[in-house]
């Protein structure tokens, strides 16, 4: 039996335990018409479980010991079946270590190549995109310089320790490393897949790592949006001046006057919303600040009551249109500039200060 | 201030007691109508949407009084001659005004990948029946909302639509491909109709009236019937519904009179906005219906076997007809252009009622 599949020596327990089972589940002589197992205990015994010594088998690899992009199965050699479970036993050559498991693939006639082993596998083995992508995607290529001789399944991450079933090392910068390395190939699979509408919107890693220059994908990313936070508008003139503006406006609309917070009050926060607004030909029009408060934050009855505000109808709209058009007016147009500035509100709000103009 | 809960309250009170003291009256039936009146028929008519207004008149002097007060009240941009209001392009012309969403439009198709799509000529397949379809295979809800949602907005402009929008809206609890489907037809139709608008003509006579039409038990799943109504003034349509009845009717009389007794809430409010823009309506507003036992139900207070269940609506339309408010009026199924509320029609009806409403194409 280690002979057929060139098995080393070390490995005789095993092939003894399972030439064992293997024979007691078989006819013999010594009792008629029935194998040892039968006669022990009285029932037929099942041999539809029976594999071929040594035999390569791919086993299954629990979804939480592994990322989306991670191999399903593991690659390991078929010692027999588990004493304690009514499961297989097999080893990985390459963490060397015994796994037990139900979930496996049998390939009966492949064997293990056991000279090659116990030398771990290194990834460049593995990246097979790296020879042919080297000279357009530089980072990609970099990045698998830089990995020390790392094993592609991580060798931490010891899907095959069966005394510690539920310890998975695996540091979390090794499982990107791979996912880095191995996304653009497992993208090309029969099955087709689509973002989460939610996310349609924003550039994930994929498509990032898909486009032939990373460098690009980051620069596009980081100049076209407005800022989102103050401190990063504080760098730019545009907005500078846009800032000073609404905060002249509010003071000129004398939306608030600094005072002390009284004991036990709270404030509402607030924060600065950046727009670039563009003209109907795609060109900057305005570069637009505002300052909102965090209305989130108020209670109904606590900080507020009535908040309905009446709005046109469009059936309104559309009637003072045709009356127009009826009594051959024009109709004109006007836009208040930052007009929700100008309201009165009855009850008393502190807000914190706006960054930057403290 | 921005973001504070109150906010948009706190600046419609202040705008209307701002309002009210330059001698506007805030019309009681809608309350962004401001209209001012002066010696010598005068008038000046706001229309108030949060921070954007619109506002028409017939006296220069009475706009330029407004706009310096306005300036000298708050901080304002002058825009000139309303050409873009809350998406809508309006282009005044000399001969009417025409309004339309055509930017919005093509945003629209933009957003759904729809821009290069094949158009169609109608937005729906005549007969074609929508059912919740419980066994069919789920799409994702999310971006059904997002269509339904932009193509909801697609029908202010848009009365042709109306119809096939408020169907495929009631499978948004669970959309299935079937769904879908309807759906991305209809963007195929908007497709190929993106150049339409209303149209407003200038002057003739205001003419207002309505069309009230039902279909019966249109709804496959709850047997519902679907009412729906178009109000026109000067030939072109201003207000438009499409609406699943809340209950189960018995009969298509009773469809029918349902369908009436919502349109006539509908030329109640009309009436009144009407009123207020100083219009005086003379006589009751006729409301066409092809069910010559529904009209007949309004007139005579008589009770049938098979109506005396329909209690509250039948009185109040009755009323209304009673007082001279409203008058129903037998119109032939030909000349019935609700119909295009309430089912999927052929091509050349569609098309020729969608142009009898006002709708027509254009480009500048």
């Amino acid at each position: 039996m280690l002979l057929e599949k060139q098995i080393p020596k070390s490995f005789w327990p095993e092939a003894m335990n399972w030439a064992v089972h293997v024979l007691n589940r078989s006819p013999t002589l010594a009792v008629k018409n029935k194998t040892p197992a039968e006669a022990w205990n009285g029932i037929k015994p099942l041999v539809a479980h029976f594999r071929v010594f040594g035999c390569i088998s791919h086993v299954h690899v629990l979804d939480h010991r592994r990322v989306k992009l991670d191999a399903k199965s593991l690659k390991c050699v078929f010692l027999g079946v588990s004493e304690n479970s009514k499961a297989y036993r097999f080893f990985d050559p390459i963490s060397q270590k015994i796994i037990i498991s139900r979930d496996v693939v049998f390939e009966e006639d492949q064997k293990w190549n056991w000279d090659d082993i116990p030398k771990p596998v290194t990834t460049n083995d593995f990246a097979w995109e790296v020879t042919d992508n080297e000279d357009e995607s530089p980072i990609l290529a970099e990045l698998v310089e830089n990995e020390p001789t790392q094993t592609f399944f991580p060798a931490e991450s010891s899907n095959a320790d069966v005394a510690t079933l539920d310890e998975h090392g695996t540091t979390h910068a090794n499982v990107e490393a791979h996912r880095l390395v191995n996304s653009e190939p497992t993208i090309v699979e029969g099955r087709t897949r689509r973002r989460p509408a939610w996310l349609t919107n924003y550039e994930t890693d994929q498509s990032f790592f898909t486009a032939t220059d990373v460098n690009i994908a980051h620069l596009v990313l980081f100049t076209n949006g407005d800022p989102t936070t103050f401190e990063e508008a504080v760098k730019s003139e545009n907005w500078r001046y846009a800032m000073n503006q609404k905060i002249a406006a509010i003071v000129k609309n004398e939306t608030w006057e600094l005072t002390t917070l009284p004991v036990g009050g709270k404030t509402v926060g607030v924060k600065w919303i950046f727009k670039t607004k563009l003209n109907e030909l795609g060109e900057v029009d305005k570069y637009k600040a505002r300052l909102v408060a965090k209305g989130y934050s108020q209670q109904y009855r606590v900080d507020y009551a009535e908040i309905f505000a009446p709005v046109a109808r469009l059936d309104t709209i559309r009637m003072v249109i045709s009356f127009a058009a009826h009594q051959s007016w024009l109709i004109y147009q006007l836009d208040v500039k930052s007009a929700f500035l100008h309201g009165e509100i009855s009850e008393e709000v502190f807000v914190d200060q706006p960054p930057g103009y403290e | 201030m921005y973001g504070l809960k109150q906010a948009p309250r706190a600046w419609y009170s202040r705008i209307e007691s701002y309002f009210s003291k330059e001698g506007f009256t805030k019309c009681p039936y809608e309350h962004t109508l401001f209209i001012k009146t002066a010696d010598g028929g005068k008038i000046l008519i706001i229309c108030l949407y949060v921070d954007d207004l619109i506002f028409t008149g017939n006296d220069e002097v009475m706009f330029d009084e407004f706009k310096k007060s306005m300036m000298a009240e708050f901080d304002m941009s002058d825009l000139g001659k309303m050409r873009y209001f809350l998406s809508i392009e309006v282009l005044q012309k000399e001969g009417g005004i025409f309004i339309s969403q055509q930017k919005y439009t093509n945003e629209v198709l933009e957003r759904f990948n729809m821009g290069q799509c094949n158009s169609v000529k109608n937005p729906i397949v005549p007969g074609f029946k929508l059912t919740k379809d419980e066994g069919g295979v789920q799409v994702d809800s999310t971006l059904y909302k997002q269509m339904v949602e932009s193509l909801m907005y697609l029908t202010a402009t848009r009365l042709d639509l109306m119809f096939v929008v408020s169907l495929i809206s009631r499978y948004m609890e669970h959309p299935t491909e079937s769904h879908m489907l309807a759906t991305k037809r209809i963007l195929r139709y908007v497709k190929g109709t993106t150049k339409f608008r209303m149209f407003y003509r200038k002057g003739g006579d205001i003419e207002f009236c309505g069309y009230t039409d039902s279909d019966y038990a249109g709804d496959q799943d709850d047997r519902k019937s679907i009412s729906g109504y178009v109000f026109m003034m000067n030939s072109s349509a201003i207000s438009w519904s499409s609406k699943k009845q809340p209950v189960v009717t018995l009969s298509t009389t009773e469809a029918e009179f349902i369908a009436a007794a919502s349109s006539a809430c509908q030329v109640v409010w009309l009436r009144r906005i009407l009123k207020s823009l100083t219009h005086v309506l003379s006589g009751p507003t006729v409301v066409y219906c092809d069910n010559i036992s529904a009209i007949r139900l309004s007139k005579n207070p008589v009770m049938y076997g098979r109506s005396k269940h329909i209690d509250i609506r039948f009185h109040f339309l009755r009323d209304l007809v009673k007082d001279g408010v409203i008058e129903l009026t037998q119109c032939s199924t030909h000349e019935q252009v609700a119909d295009i509320m309430t089912k999927p029609l052929k091509i050349e009806v569609f098309s020729k009622i969608r142009e009898s409403m006002g709708v027509c194409e254009y480009s500048e």
